[in-house]
């Protein structure tokens, strides 16, 4: 028993050492991506000091079909996320959990905050929030979160049954680490069009990063 | 104004560093309003700070206060490539030169990505900070060092009284060890109440021992080899303590229960409780732990303290008896549309006045109409329970207390069958097996645990330690639970590689617990920032005299 976990203990230490060869062979396998450094040119508002220099974030593009299944909306309203996601509008979605301390409020905030900018882009447009942490994620948990951001009619939070959840991470390519949702990772997904590719994006963003990424991804290619 | 001259100062301080300088924090800082700033992110006069964060986020110090990041303890951590530094008055104090073992577990025991693992190995050495440069910091973000903290760390606008208040805050917190934690050795209690079932609490004791004393012979070997470094192992060795257990045995009514907590404390301190038998109410104990800032996790309870708990000092594996209550009303609802008509009986103990009230209020919630009687003895609820029901009952539900093997079997009365559904509660299942499953066809039971047949694959390696150890399982759900809240303290201690604070324990304990470390008492177990049930359902089982254990799920998960 403690053989093993030592052993396990050294893989954890052997991989870390190697991590960095691991983690670039696993981006390089990430189609059509591209580092990008925003921020410092990002909003001509003269009240404000101008925005720090942005960490990376990593943009690449895929396909992904979600799964047919029933998710439960922040007003209780069944969903069916296949349809919401097919749906022919500018569609923004995200993963987070409620009672997560650090990159959640940020994630959250930046939606909250690109939501004017976003539909003078699209008025179309739909923001999804998903909860990876559903069965703590009560619908009236997501109403509180949404209400934290100011969130619009546009604007659909939801939770579900764990699997169904594990699910749709799954399809999006964005489960968490050993299962342990406090491993989850930044990922916004942005998709133009109906069946049109996601552009997925994996990093904290600026408001005005995600406005950019927002406008850029019109230009992703359609069948 | 004073937005006008932070703004200001703040934007000289980004081109030069010079009018860093020129922040003063007040010398005399109220570290009472600074704790509520770091809490709340309001500022002395109530109102939320403002902020930004990613560079363009305006935000609210109310939603992006320190403690979410930081944490209570203020030691930090990491979250989704994010790392937070520690902030403790102490630690921002002393020059920081790129302490490889304070971030070790971010650099190896963490799930990373490329981004994360480069950038936890850049520079991160600088001056110690003066009142002046940390008041700057929060304000400008840029450190001592003239280098720019993580966009993600919000830059506050604080006025001058506000910031000083922080720094006096940060200045009270200090990195020596907690009660309970001396050179050689870190103490621990365990918890046995009367009336906890004799065979029970003795498998319970016989794992905690069993863990207690392999951890310290394993602890012995390493410190006897201290040249022998595997693992970076030496390069801790400081940080290693042999575990001292204590078994606090309580004696008489509940009510007197934390008198004598406060008595065993005072003679030793331990730096937390672990698991334990609690038979009757969490309640008392969780006073104390929260009074005397004890952590107290996972003890095996059915009545554990459900109200306030959140961000407290009690982590407990569920709600218990009003986790069932609750369930069960939503499996009522679930075979009932448009409200269901239910009878209620229970035994006015604490056991089933848990259940009741949250069933009827659950069962309300959902439409149904619940006429409710509670009872003071088994004997009353039997007689009532004889002359129960008038037709058209949809659901009779019945929380007999502690005297289910008494009043189960009373259930055998043909009006009972008419109720297309008689909810009772986990522990009824023994009992009911004796009714059989023709008599007991309409019976449903609340279980908040795993289901039978599901084996998870920590099991294996528990039973097969156990094995090794000569423990016997006798109580297999108890000792597993005993063994999951021990190994909770096992990671957290080796994640906190000396920084022995309470509140980081319990940090780290919320990091861990959705880790593959389930024994298989419970479906998923998992916390997160400020959660303290790490079980949130239950399954409505059925009897089935030809399955393994004799009852089955007659529902999904049910997460009320």
């Amino acid at each position: 028993m403690h053989r093993r976990k030592s052993l396990s203990f050294l893989c954890a230490v052997l991989g870390a050492t190697w991590g960095a060869g691991a983690a670039s062979a696993q981006d390089a396998g990430e189609a059509h991506e591209h580092h990008h450094e925003h921020g410092a040119d990002a909003k001509g508002d003269h009240d404000h000091p101008a925005p720090e220099k942005s960490s990376d974030y990593v943009v690449s593009s895929a396909r992904y079909e979600a799964p047919k299944i029933s998710l439960i909306d922040q007003n209780n309203r069944k969903v069916r996320i296949d349809q919401l996601l097919s749906e022919d509008r500018p569609t923004l979605v995200q993963f987070i959990f409620t009672s997560c301390t650090t990159i959640c409020p940020v994630m959250g905030a930046v939606f909250g905050g690109a939501q004017n900018d976003i539909a003078a882009v699209a008025p179309n447009y739909r923001m999804v929030s998903i909860s990876i942490d559903p069965e703590y994620d009560t619908p009236e948990k997501l109403r509180e979160f949404a209400a934290k951001q100011n969130a619009r009619p546009d604007w659909v939070f939801l939770t579900g049954a764990a699997d169904d959840i594990t699910k749709v991470t799954k399809s999006f390519d964005a489960l968490n680490q050993g299962d342990n949702k406090m491993y989850h990772q930044p990922f916004t997904f942005i998709r133009w069009r109906k069946d049109g590719e996601w552009v997925r994006i994996r990093g904290l963003l600026s408001v005005a990063d995600l406005v950019s990424e927002f406008s850029s991804a019109r230009k992703v290619e359609t069948p | 104004m004073i937005r006008k001259l932070i703004l200001k100062a703040a934007a000289g301080a980004l081109a030069l560093l010079a009018p860093v300088q020129a922040i003063a924090a007040e010398p005399a800082g109220d570290p009472v309003a600074g704790r509520r700033l770091y809490w709340e992110g309001v500022s002395s006069n109530g109102v939320p700070i403002k902020a930004r964060t990613q560079g363009d986020i305006e935000i609210s110090g109310a939603q992006f206060s320190c403690v979410s990041c930081h944490r209570p303890s203020a030691y930090g951590g990491s979250e989704g490539s994010v790392y937070v530094p520690p902030i403790r008055g102490d630690l921002l104090y002393e020059a920081s030169r790129g302490d490889r073992n304070r971030i070790f577990k971010e650099l190896f025991l963490e799930a990373q990505s490329g981004e994360f693992w480069s950038k936890m190995r850049d520079p991160r050495s600088r001056p110690a900070y003066t009142d002046a440069t940390l008041a700057a910091a929060l304000i400008t973000g840029v450190d001592p060092a003239g280098r720019d903290l993580d966009r993600t760390m919000p830059r506050y606008e604080l006025s001058e009284k506000d910031a000083a208040n922080i720094v006096a805050y940060l200045k009270t917190l200090g990195t020596a060890p907690d009660p309970g934690v001396t050179r050689g050795a870190i103490h621990f209690a365990t918890i046995v109440t009367p009336g906890a079932n004799k065979a029970d609490t003795d498998a319970v004791l016989a794992t905690i021992n069993a863990f207690f004393n392999w951890k310290n012979l394993h602890t012995k070997g390493d410190l006897s080899s201290p040249g022998f470094s595997p693992l970076y192992r030496s390069e801790f060795l400081n940080t290693y303590r042999a575990w001292k257990l204590h078994v606090w045995e309580l004696k008489g009514e509940p009510e007197s229960w934390s008198d004598q907590l406060d008595a065993y404390y005072k003679a030793q301190p331990v730096f937390a409780m672990v698991s334990g038998l609690v038979n009757g109410p969490h309640a008392p104990i969780a006073d104390f732990c929260d009074r005397s800032a004890t952590p107290c996790i996972f003890p095996s309870t059915e009545l554990p303290q459900t109200r306030d708990v959140a961000y407290r000092y009690n982590i407990y594996f569920s709600r218990g008896r009003a986790l069932e209550g609750e369930a069960m009303a939503t499996f009522v609802a679930s075979r009932n549309k448009g409200g269901a008509e239910i009878r209620q009986y229970y035994l006015e103990d604490r056991l089933g006045a848990a259940s009741a009230i949250s069933f009827k209020k659950a069962a309300e919630f959902y439409g149904g109409r619940v006429i409710s009687q509670g009872f003071p003895d088994k004997e009353r609820l039997i007689a009532a329970l004889g002359e129960c029901c008038e037709k058209n009952v949809d659901a009779l539900v019945v929380w007999p207390g502690a005297a289910a093997a008494d009043v189960v079997p009373q259930l055998q009365a043909k009006n009972f069958r008419k109720a297309p559904i008689i909810g009772l509660p986990s522990d009824a299942i023994e009992p009911a097996k004796a009714v059989g499953d023709k008599a007991g066809k309409n019976f449903r039971f609340a279980w908040p645990y795993e289901k039978p047949g599901v084996v998870h694959p920590r099991e294996f390696d528990v039973r097969a330690w156990m094995s090794a150890r000569k423990v016997p399982v006798t109580n297999p759900r108890l000792q597993f639970e005993s063994y999951f809240a021990l190994t909770m303290i096992e990671h957290s201690l080796q994640h906190l590689l000396g920084d022995f604070n309470r509140e980081y324990l319990i940090e780290l304990i919320e990091h861990e617990a959705e880790k593959n470390l389930n024994v298989g008492t419970h479906p998923t177990l998992a916390l997160g920032p400020g959660q303290r049930f790490a079980s949130k359902g239950a399954f409505v089982m059925r009897l089935d005299a030809k399955s393994d254990r004799g009852f089955l799920p007659d529902s999904e998960w049910i997460v009320p």
